[in-house]
C-alpha cells in the first residue's frame, strides 16, 4: 500500500497494511535544540524559523506559507503526508504586510489576510489576533466584494498545470483546504472578541458571513475538482479551549453549522468523504455537531485539554482521529512516555480509524532524547499493529 | 430583591446593555441609593451568569456582553457612587508571563473581577516578573494574577513569586495563576495560592483568597 491507499484505508476503519510515522509538528526553537543535542543538520532550518514559529515535519503538503523540517522527517522516517494544494482560500489581492504599531518588544502587525496580530518581535510565542478588516456590515460588505471573489485567479501558482499532472501519479494523499474555518476565518477577519459579541451585536452578518464562506469555498473547490482528484478537506477551527467551546452548542448549530452542512454536502457529491477539523481544546461538546455537519476525522485531542482519545472512541466508534498523545509526557521523561502510550496507542490500534501523533507542535521544552525514546517506543507498537513494516 | 432591582439584574445576566443601562435611571429617578442599585441590581446580574458559565450553561460571549452591560450600568452609576463610600474587595494586579502575548482569558479574568468589585491593575502582556512586583508593591496589592499560555511560559511563573519576595511583598500578597497549560498541581508544587480554570472561578478563587489574607 503506498500513502495514497493507506490514509483512506485507516481513516475508513478498513484493514491498511500499517498505521503512519507522523507527527502534527514543532516549534522551531524545539528543531535548533534537537540540532544542540544530535540530530543531523542535513538541510538546516529557514531562519524565518523563529523560536515560536510552528515547524512541520512533513516534506510536502504544509499550509501555506508554513516551514518543514526535512531533518526531522528524514532522521526518523517519516511517511509522506498529506500534501496540500497551495490554493489561497483566503483574501485575494492580499493585504500588505505592514507593522502598525511598534510596543519595544512586542507589535501588532497587519497579515497578507488582513488579520491584525499582536507579537513578540523575536516571535519566540504565539500570536494572538487582536482584529481585521472587518468591523460593521460596510466593511464586510467591502471585503467580500473585493478579495473574496470566488474565482481562481491568482489564487494558484504559476506551475498549477504542472503540479495537476504531477497529481495524477501521486503516492501520497492530497487535501484541499489551509488555515480556515466557518469559526476560523471569521475570527482572522474581526479578532476574536469582537466576534464573539458579533453573534449577538449582528447576527444576520455573521450567518452572512459564513454562507458566503461555504459559497466561496464551494466555488474555489469545485474548480480544483474538475483537474484533480483528492482524498480529504481540511477545516481549521481552534474554537475550544480547556474550559471546552467558546460559544455554545445552540450557538454553533444556528452559526455554524449551516456552513458545513452546505460545503460537505458538495464535497460527498464530489466523491470527497474525509473533511478533518483541527481544533485544540476540550472539543466533547462540539464533536457531535461536527459530525452531524459531515466533518469525519478530529485532531488534535489535546490532553492537557481533558481529552483522551480512548472515551472519545468509546463514545464515537465511526470518528476517525488523529494525535491524542500528551506532549508533556514527553517533558516529564521516559517513564511518563511508557505510561502515556501503554494507555492510549494499544487500544485505539486495536479499535482502528486512528494515526497516533503528539497532541500539539512538540514544546522547546523536550529534549531529543525524549523525543527519540517515545518516536521508538511508538513505532515498537505500530509496527506490532502492522502487517508489513518497513520504518526501522 | 425589588421589582426593578430584579429586572437589572436579569438586563446584566442576560447581556442587554440598552435596559441595564435604562433600569439603572430609573431606578437613582426613583431614589434607589447607588450602593444598592450596585450591590443588589448590577452584581447579582453579573454573579447569576458566572454562575451559569460555571454550571456549562453560558460561554464567552455571554460573559462578554453581560460584563459590556455591566460596564455601562457602572458608568451610569459612577458620578453618583463618588461620595458614596462604596469599598472595593481587594486590588488585583492582572497580566499575562514575559514571552506570552496571548491575553483573551487574561482580559476576560479582569473584566470578570472588575464587575465583581475587584480594583484591577492590567499590567498588559509579556509583562517580567520585575514588574508584576513592582506594581503589586506600589498599587499595595492583594494579588497577583497571570496566565501563561505555552508549557515553556509556564515555568517564568516562580520567578514572579522570587521578585514579590525580593520586592518584599511575597507574604501580603496571594498568587493566581491560570492558562492553558496550567493545573491547580502545578500550583501547589510552586507554592502558589490559587488557581482558577476559567474567568467565573477566578472570581470565587480571588474572593477565597481574600479571605485567607483577612
Amino acid at each position: 500500500m503506498n500513502a495514497r491507499e493507506r490514509f483512506p484505508a485507516i481513516m475508513n476503519f478498513e484493514e491498511p497494511d500499517r498505521n503512519f510515522v507522523w507527527e502534527f509538528g514543532y516549534w522551531g526553537g524545539t528543531v535548533r535544540r534537537w540540532y544542540r543535542e544530535g540530530l543531523p543538520e542535513v538541510h538546516g532550518l529557514s531562519d524565518q524559523a523563529y523560536e515560536g514559529t510552528g515547524v512541520f515535519a512533513e516534506s510536502a503538503g504544509v499550509p501555506l506559507n508554513r516551514l518543514t523540517a526535512l531533518d526531522i522527517h528524514e532522521y526518523f522516517k517519516m511517511d509522506p503526508y498529506v500534501e496540500r494544494v497551495p490554493l489561497n482560500i483566503g483574501a485575494y489581492p492580499p493585504f500588505e504586510s505592514k507593522i502598525i504599531e511598534d510596543h519595544g518588544n512586542w507589535y501588532i502587525w497587519q497579515e497578507w489576510d488582513g488579520c491584525l496580530r499582536k507579537e513578540l518581535k523575536n516571535r519566540s510565542s504565539l500570536p494572538t489576533i487582536i482584529g481585521g478588516p472587518v468591523k460593521d456590515r460596510e466593511s464586510w460588505e467591502r471585503h467580500k466584494a473585493e478579495r473574496l471573489r470566488p474565482s481562481l485567479e491568482g489564487r494558484l501558482p504559476d506551475n498549477w498545470p504542472q503540479l495537476v499532472e504531477e497529481y495524477k501519479k501521486r503516492d501520497y494523499p492530497l487535501g484541499l483546504g489551509q488555515t480556515h474555518g466557518f469559526f476560523g476565518t471569521p475570527r482572522y477577519l474581526m479578532g476574536v472578541e469582537e466576534l464573539l459579541t458579533k453573534y449577538y451585536d449582528d447576527p444576520e452578518m455573521m450567518k452572512d458571513i459564513n454562507n458566503h464562506l461555504a459559497d466561496f469555498w464551494i466555488a474555489l473547490f469545485d474548480g480544483v475538482l474538475r483537474e484533480v482528484e483528492v482524498d480529504t478537506v481540511f477545516i481549521w477551527e481552534d474554537m475550544c479551549y480547556k474550559g471546552g467551546p467558546l460559544i455554545s452548542p445552540e450557538m454553533f448549530r444556528e452559526f455554524i453549522l449551516p456552513g458545513y452542512k452546505k460545503l460537505t454536502s458538495f464535497l460527498r457529491d464530489h466523491g470527497v468523504t474525509l473533511v478533518q477539523v483541527d481544533c485544540d481544546g476540550d472539543v466533547w461538546k462540539l464533536i457531535p455537531l461536527w459530525i452531524e455537519g459531515g466533518v469525519t476525522v478530529i485532531y488534535p485531542f489535546e490532553v492537557a485539554a481533558g481529552m483522551d482519545v480512548v472515551e472519545v472512541r468509546k463514545a464515537f466508534p465511526n470518528l476517525g482521529m488523529v494525535g491524542g498523545i500528551d506532549k508533556r509526557a514527553l517533558v516529564e521523561g521516559k517513564e511518563a512516555i511508557d505510561r502515556e502510550l501503554e494507555r492510549r496507542v494499544p487500544f485505539m490500534l486495536e479499535h482502528g480509524g486512528f494515526i497516533p501523533t503528539i497532541d500539539h507542535m512538540v514544546s522547546r521544552d523536550v529534549s531529543f532524547e525524549n523525543f527519540k525514546y517515545y518516536r521508538e517506543k511508538l513505532n515498537q507498537m505500530l509496527k506490532k499493529h502492522s502487517k508489513t513494516w518497513d520504518r526501522d | 430583591m425589588p421589582d426593578h432591582l430584579k429586572t437589572m439584574a436579569e438586563a446584566v445576566k442576560n447581556g442587554d446593555e440598552k435596559l441595564t443601562v435604562q433600569t439603572v435611571d430609573e431606578a437613582l429617578s426613583a431614589g434607589v441609593a447607588p450602593e444598592e442599585i450596585l450591590g443588589s441590581g448590577l452584581v447579582p446580574g453579573i454573579r447569576a451568569l458566572g454562575q451559569l458559565f460555571k454550571d456549562g450553561q453560558a460561554y464567552l460571549p455571554e460573559i462578554l456582553i453581560a460584563a459590556r452591560a455591566m460596564r455601562s450600568g457602572t458608568e451610569k452609576l459612577r458620578p453618583h457612587l463618588a461620595d458614596a463610600s462604596i469599598q472595593k474587595k481587594g486590588t488585583v494586579v492582572v497580566g499575562t508571563v514575559e514571552g506570552d502575548m496571548h491575553d483573551i482569558g487574561k482580559n476576560l479574568v479582569k473584566m470578570m473581577l472588575e464587575s465583581n468589585g475587584y480594583d484591577v491593575h492590567d499590567l498588559g502582556v509579556d509583562v517580567s516578573a520585575d514588574a508584576f512586583a513592582a506594581e503589586a508593591k506600589s498599587a499595595n496589592a492583594d494579588i497577583v494574577a497571570t496566565s501563561a499560555l505555552l508549557t515553556t511560559t509556564m515555568t517564568i511563573i516562580p520567578a514572579i513569586s522570587k521578585a514579590l519576595e525580593t520586592a518584599g511583598v511575597r507574604s501580603k500578597v496571594k498568587m493566581m495563576i491560570g492558562g492553558a497549560p496550567i493545573t491547580r498541581q502545578f500550583a501547589d508544587e510552586i507554592g502558589v495560592e490559587g488557581y482558577a480554570d476559567d474567568c467565573a472561578s477566578a472570581v470565587d478563587e480571588a474572593d477565597r483568597l481574600m479571605k485567607l489574607a483577612a
